[in-house]
């Protein structure tokens, strides 16, 4: 008899579609900005979106034979090959963005299981982690609309990106309508606000990217700024500033909204987007970087599977509210008393099993125990990890 | 009340800005131990929050003496550990008469509860920061929550890590480790550019 | 029979160089060397330091710790331990002057580590004095080995140079600082814990080849 139920990590897909047809979507949507990167920067877009996959795809069949693994291929590290070069300027060197795709696959990807098992965003992560080791390099960008050489650095640099006069407190110099075509310096592919909002709904058309993130992300960003403005202009204007610099709208629909690493439940979904909207915005507001999103998302990363947990139980409550309720009707005084006695039980038993008799126990200062790995040493008076116990047991049995 | 703001301001920057895992890296294996008792999180905050207010108000005064002199790099750590041998030996005796009850429950522990590297870590940095008294307690005091903070994020993350198909070589130690790194490269970025001292 | 005994011992004590590293297997002492083991020079500290506080307090324990009594067992080793960072301060300062500088507050944290508050009164009061010295000897090597391995990386990527003497451009810069400690011990972790099991599946077939035999 065959299984009937599969263990499974996300990315779940109910329809005929599967997981690289998906996967296909994103990659098409990202090729528009990158035509709108050559557009404005010359041939060099595109060489660096081929190094950034090249690389990305490279370093995940060395992990997977350093791991003594059978490497399949899939796009998830082409996705994330195409976003890091995306978030850099477009005269960015080569080797940043192979030691960012390397930090990308194997500090995050490789070591917590390969694809549908990292905790965290690998391109928020490689993008981070390059923008902390050269930041002169990553944040200073040229100017648009140049063909810049693809091979060697070009000459001219301009440090004043929307984001980095946002940090200072001052107004951007340029229109609102420039930057929503993309036409001030910042990063490669994150300026061109237009193109990537369409391609964010073209993925949301195509089922590839749940509306719920993007949406309850963007608005409540677009709210919080225009109430808290940190330049000295109207609220309007400052909510454009805010909204169309930096990666927000780009990282909203690509990075925030990546299936393995956000909540399961639509619910869930919708409180990581209000909360990562919230830690963006503390983060630009006070952080030292101008790299919010990409922090900020690692961070909001640690708690979707508390949002998991929240849900779960809210569901649980909601789902068995009626028969809850009808037990109550039925029989109010005997529920309670019910209720309450095994409580007692319960929280009685956890005292006694909080009473750590002395000396024992506090020399398993080794974490997270796994089975076969005796990182405990010598101790054999363990009253409460039953299984070490028998694990030892069994040793000994073995070696007499 | 520019006291109370002062406080609460340093309270807030030991919590998040210069968590006292994330950022300085202090009291990680202590953070280790405490992961795998959920149970005993609060009530060990609440140990290292005392401790160090008792002893940074203690040695508070004995500070400005000596942290002007040519070997205040060893001065200070052992005056401050002996602050704390004498804060142990009181707490140890008031909790055996006191509260003979928690007395059972953590008695010998608590050796390792006060002697660990989070508490002395949270004694030591604003001594070498030479943070006035007020600061000196709130920083403390900040610290310490931020301990049991990166306790309770590192637990949801190992949780989680349950159910991924870790390789065989990463389980345990590795893994986790790694965990930690990448939590405090997102840290890092809030901070920005500069390096703990 | 008591010299199987003393040699089970001695072979349990060694396994804390590799099998049983108090860093990498057994989680100990992250934070100091994440964070302040930067360079090679620092590593060497790191090292000495450690040593001069392990041994003393094992041996201390397994001598005079038994006939105290249980409450100032953890603070008599705890002190000791700080008192020990006095000599480390001379001797590092012998092959650089500002070196407890650059390290800021992490030698000191070594005195209230796990082991000499915790493996003392666990482990070493069951022991003799030799047994005790042995363990603390071979804690520190084990330490000392990830420091000088992990300072020595760091200092290369992150410098160009090794022991002060520059010969290179920085490669990675951003490998100084703590999170890249955390990454780098835990890839460390990684390679040991395959180290042992490649050992163990070893010891494992000789055994049931014997056993078929």
């Amino acid at each position: 008899m065959t299984e009937k139920l599969m263990f499974q990590n996300a990315p779940h897909v109910r329809q005929s579609e599967s997981v690289r047809t998906m996967m296909t979507d994103v990659v098409i949507a990202l090729l528009p900005i990158y035509l709108m990167g050559f557009f404005y920067y010359g041939a060099r877009a595109l060489m660096l979106g081929l190094c950034g996959v090249l690389s990305c795809v490279g370093f995940s069949a060395i992990g997977s034979l350093a791991l003594r693994e059978k490497f399949s291929f899939d796009l998830t590290p082409v996705i994330t090959g195409l976003i890091i070069p995306l978030l850099m300027p477009a005269d960015i060197r080569y080797f940043v963005i192979i030691a960012a795709c390397a930090v990308a696959i194997f500090v995050v990807k490789v070591p917590f299981g390969g694809t549908g098992n990292n905790l965290f965003n690998p391109a928020a992560v490689g993008f981070a982690s390059a923008a902390i080791c050269w930041p002169g390099m990553v944040f200073s960008y040229p100017a648009p609309i140049q063909s810049l050489e693809i091979f060697g650095e070009s000459a001219t640099k301009i440090a004043q990106s929307p984001a980095y006069s946002l940090a200072l407190g001052a107004v951007p110099e340029y229109e609102v309508l420039d930057m929503v075509l993309g036409n001030v310096p910042g990063p490669m592919g994150a300026t061109n606000i237009f193109v990537a909002a369409a391609c964010g709904i073209f993925l949301i058309v195509r089922k590839a990217v749940n509306w719920i993130t993007p949406a309850s992300f963007i608005i409540p960003y677009a709210l919080l700024s225009a109430f808290f403005p940190r330049i000295e202009a109207s609220s309007f204007d400052s909510l454009c500033y805010e909204l169309f610099s930096g990666t927000v709208i780009f990282g909203a629909f690509f990075m925030l909204s990546e299936p393995v690493t956000s909540p399961k439940r639509d619910f869930g979904k919708f409180l990581a987007g209000i909360t990562s909207a919230a830690a963006v915005f503390l983060f630009r507001y006070f952080g030292g970087f101008e790299m919010g999103f990409a922090s900020a998302l690692i961070v909001m990363n640690v708690f979707s599977p508390v949002f998991d947990r929240i849900c779960e139980d809210i569901l649980h409550v909601y789902r068995h509210k009626d028969s809850l309720l009808r037990k109550k009707e039925q029989n109010p005084e005997k529920e309670e008393k019910k209720e309450k006695a095994p409580a007692l039980k319960i929280f009685k038993k956890a005292e006694k099993k909080a009473e750590i008799p002395e000396d024992e126990e506090i020399i398993n200062v080794s974490l997270i125990n796994t089975p076969g790995e005796e990182l405990v040493p010598e101790e054999k008076e363990e009253p409460f990890e039953p299984e070490e116990k028998a694990e030892e047991s069994e040793k000994e049995e073995a070696v007499q | 009340m520019t006291y109370i703001a002062q406080f609460f301001s340093m309270m807030l920057t030991a919590l998040f800005i210069e968590n006292i895992i994330f950022t300085r890296a202090v009291g990680t294996s202590w953070l280790f131990y405490l992961v795998k008792r959920p149970k005993e999180i609060i009530r060990y905050t609440l140990v290292l929050a005392a401790v160090v207010t008792l002893s940074g108000a203690i040695g508070y005064p004995v500070r400005g003496l000596i942290h002007d002199t040519q070997y205040r790099h060893v001065l200070v750590p052992v005056m401050y550990i002996g602050i704390l041998a004498l804060v142990y030996i009181v707490v140890y005796f008031f909790v055996k008469k006191v509260l003979p009850g928690q007395f059972e429950h953590f008695g010998m522990n608590l050796g390792v509860g006060v002697f660990n590297c989070a508490a002395l870590g949270s004694l030591l940095i604003p001594a070498g920061a030479r943070l006035d008294f007020i600061s000196t307690i709130g920083y403390g005091i900040g610290m310490s929550f931020g301990f049991g903070f990166a306790v309770v994020i590192m637990g949801y993350g190992l949780t989680r890590l349950e159910y991924c198909h870790v390789p065989k070589a990463f389980r345990g130690v590795p893994i986790a480790l790694i965990y930690l790194g990448l939590l405090s490269l997102a840290f890092y970025g809030l901070v920005g550019h500069q390096l703990p001292t | 029979m008591s010299e199987i005994k003393e040699k089970m011992n001695i072979s349990e004590s060694l396994q804390y160089i590799f099998f049983k590293n108090p860093v990498l297997v057994l989680g100990l002492v992250l934070g100091q060397l994440a964070a302040g083991d930067t360079t090679l020079q620092n590593g060497a500290a790191l090292s000495v330091t450690y040593l001069l506080i392990v041994v003393p307090v094992l041996v201390f324990a397994s001598v005079i710790g038994k006939k105290l009594p249980g409450w100032l067992r953890v603070v008599s080793y705890t002190v000791l331990a700080a008192l020990m960072l006095v000599p480390a301060y001379f001797i590092c300062g012998s092959f650089s002057a500002t070196i407890f500088d650059s390290l800021g507050i992490y030698p000191a944290l070594l005195a209230v580590s796990t082991v000499p508050v915790v493996f003392a009164s666990k482990i070493a009061e069951k022991q003799s004095a030799g047994e005790a010295a042995l363990t603390g000897l071979c804690i520190g090597i084990g330490f000392a080995v990830t420091a000088l391995i992990l300072g020595g990386a760091r200092e290369f990527f992150g410098n160009g140079s090794l022991w002060g003497i520059k010969f290179a451009e920085a490669v990675y810069p951003a490998v100084k600082l703590p999170f890249w400690g955390f990454i780098l011990l835990g890839f460390m972790a990684a390679g040991v814990s395959a180290a042992s099991d490649f050992f163990r599946k070893g010891k494992e077939i000789n055994k049931n080849e014997e056993e078929n035999q």
